[in-house]
């Protein structure tokens, strides 16, 4: 790789990704804004804790101990939210691998040049790679900055952490639509399975997560939702189970992803 | 030695009833040095054929050699040896027509900044305008300095003036027998049969995916017919009996003038006219565009 399509990939979109940054960042320093100390925090748990227990487990918040405590409370406010949204990035960043020049025309300019399609889809990749890390990183600044207003003693570290959780599923969502275009061909075809593949796998996770037992609870281990949220203790990183799962995930879709660019057509 | 050499090469799009045979059994050499142009209606498979030699798209039997390198297997390679200017060139819209080319010299290496300033000045190209903001013909000639700016030795060109006014028109012109001139070559798909008449050495035609015929376009206009124009005093029965005459048809009269398409030898033609007072006399050669319609109108055959 000799990094030029990567470093222009970066010089493309760094606004977009302020903007995403800025977003999340917002939403975190919110999240820890309504907690300024246990007793609001207490209150505000107690609303959300009168809510049925099923309803309460789907919306990741059924451990109501665990809610209690700053860490739990930003795992459920901000992480599930935020990598909902991600979600979406992500989507967004796998049409922008190849799929959206493909859609316009430009493709047939980029592959006329000294340039493969494998290291096409694999700088564009990890471009978006670093781009997702550093929306992370700077909506990690928002619960940072929102944390100081508050009387708990959180660590940057324990928050950094919460939001680099975020980005394993994120590349997973990123490699899947990049497969979908890769594989699919059409834009608007890729676009609809990649909507369906983040908002199925959103309620897959939702519902699996409602019934505590049984081989429907199992069924959520499907989604990646359960991958980037299940077995972490708040405000620290992914288990590293979940962690080689989800990058194991992606690699293999994105693998399938360079297998079908490589030999198929471009563009018509 | 050939540029390009083609193999057979098909281009088959979907399967059963729904099968089209985009291109079909093409065997086609271009050589070194040489401005070829390749023609046909929309539809023909000059596009097609074009995105075989790129690597764009897969033959579904047949090659392509392009520059002595499998067009598939060294499509890389053989890429930094090609410029490519498609038919409809889409670019990023929100970069500037400087960023664009900055990021093809990055992807291409190598490229003389000196020429990449001459072709930009030459054809008057101003880089600091947003690509959704060029004109169609400027933004043909954006395409034209990504296809030129590392003097590549086959140039692979689709419809490549289209949007172009007549003096960058001429200007293009020189720039392909500079190419030429430098045993550089031209691959060039174009409708517009004046430019290929004013540019090409050699010219090919498809229709309906095949190959119809190629040849050097000086010989094609020669062979086949002539238009000639005859002004004669008295025309009298003179219409019917050059009619009846073996290679003359399409005779049509306008006021004293006779207008017939001859082909082949004129004796036939002088000898019915020695009792007609002829005042004036004239032969067209066909424009390439009446050729290339005898071909079609004919099935092939011209």
């Amino acid at each position: 790789m000799s990094g030029v399509l990567l470093r222009a990939t970066l010089r493309q979109h760094w606004r977009p990704t302020l903007y995403w940054s800025a977003g999340l960042a917002l939403l975190g320093l919110y999240v820890i804004a309504v907690i300024p100390d246990q007793e609001a925090l207490d209150n505000y748990v107690g609303i959300v804790a009168s809510m049925p227990q099923p309803l309460l487990d789907a919306i990741g918040a059924g451990d109501t101990l665990l809610l209690r405590t700053p860490e739990g409370f930003i795992q459920y406010g901000f992480a599930t939210w935020a990598q909902l949204m991600l979600a979406v990035y992500g989507l967004l960043a796998g049409l922008n691998l190849c799929a959206n020049e493909e859609e316009a025309g430009i493709l047939d300019v980029l592959l006329s040049l000294p340039l493969s399609r494998r290291r096409l889809l694999l700088e564009r990749f990890v471009a978006f790679a670093l781009l997702t890390l550093l929306i992370a990183l700077l909506s990690a600044l928002g619960l940072v900055l929102g944390s100081g207003a508050t009387e708990f003693s959180l660590t940057p570290a324990t928050l950094f952490a919460t939001a680099l959780n975020l980005v394993p599923g994120t590349l997973l969502v990123m490699a899947f639509t990049a497969l979908a275009a890769a594989a699919l061909r059409r834009h608007m075809v890729a676009t609809g399975i990649g909507i369906v593949f983040v908002i199925g796998s959103y309620f897959l996770d939702f519902i699996a997560s409602a019934i505590s037992e049984g081989p429907l609870n199992q069924l959520g281990r499907l989604s990646f939702y359960r991958w980037s949220s299940e077995g972490i203790a708040p405000g620290s990183f992914l288990p590293a189970e979940n962690l080689i799962l989800l990058l194991g995930v992606t690699l293999v879709l994105l693998a399938g992803a360079l297998w079908f660019f490589e030999r198929r057509d471009i563009g018509l | 030695m050939a540029v390009i050499e083609t193999r057979d090469l098909t281009k088959v799009y979907g399967s059963g009833r729904h099968e089209v045979r985009a291109l079909d059994q093409l065997n086609l050499q271009v050589q070194q040095g040489e401005i070829f142009g390749y023609l046909g209606p929309n539809g023909a498979g000059k596009t097609t054929t074009i995105r075989l030699l790129l690597d764009l798209i897969r033959p579904s039997a047949g090659s392509a050699t392009v520059l002595g390198m499998d067009a598939q297997a060294e499509s890389v390679a053989l890429h930094k040896r090609i410029g490519f200017l498609p038919g409809e060139l889409a670019l990023w819209k929100g970069q500037t027509g400087a960023q664009v080319l900055r990021l093809v010299a990055d992807l291409r290496g190598g490229v003389d900044e000196a020429y990449l300033r001459e072709l930009t000045e030459r054809l008057q190209l101003d880089l600091n305008i947003r690509v959704r903001n060029y004109s169609s013909g400027n933004r043909r000639k954006l395409g034209l300095v990504l296809a030129l700016m590392n003097k590549p030795d086959l140039l692979v060109l689709d419809e490549p003036t289209g949007g172009l006014d007549p003096l960058m028109q001429q200007i293009f012109h020189e720039i392909m027998f500079e190419t030429r001139d430098e045993g550089r070559s031209v691959f060039l798909s174009s409708h517009l049969l004046p430019e290929v008449q004013a540019i090409c050495d050699r010219v090919a035609i498809l229709r309906q995916g095949r190959l119809i015929t190629v040849e050097q376009v000086s010989r094609l206009t020669q062979v086949g017919f002539r238009w000639v124009r005859l002004q004669v005093r008295d025309l009298g029965a003179l219409p019917g009996r050059l009619e009846a005459l073996d290679g003359v048809s399409e005779v049509s009269v306008e006021d004293s003038s006779l207008r017939l398409r001859l082909s082949g030898d004129f004796d036939p033609l002088l000898r019915a006219l020695q009792d007609s007072y002829v005042e004036e006399l004239h032969v067209h050669e066909p424009t390439l565009e009446e050729i290339f319609l005898a071909y079609y109108g004919n099935g092939g055959e011209a």
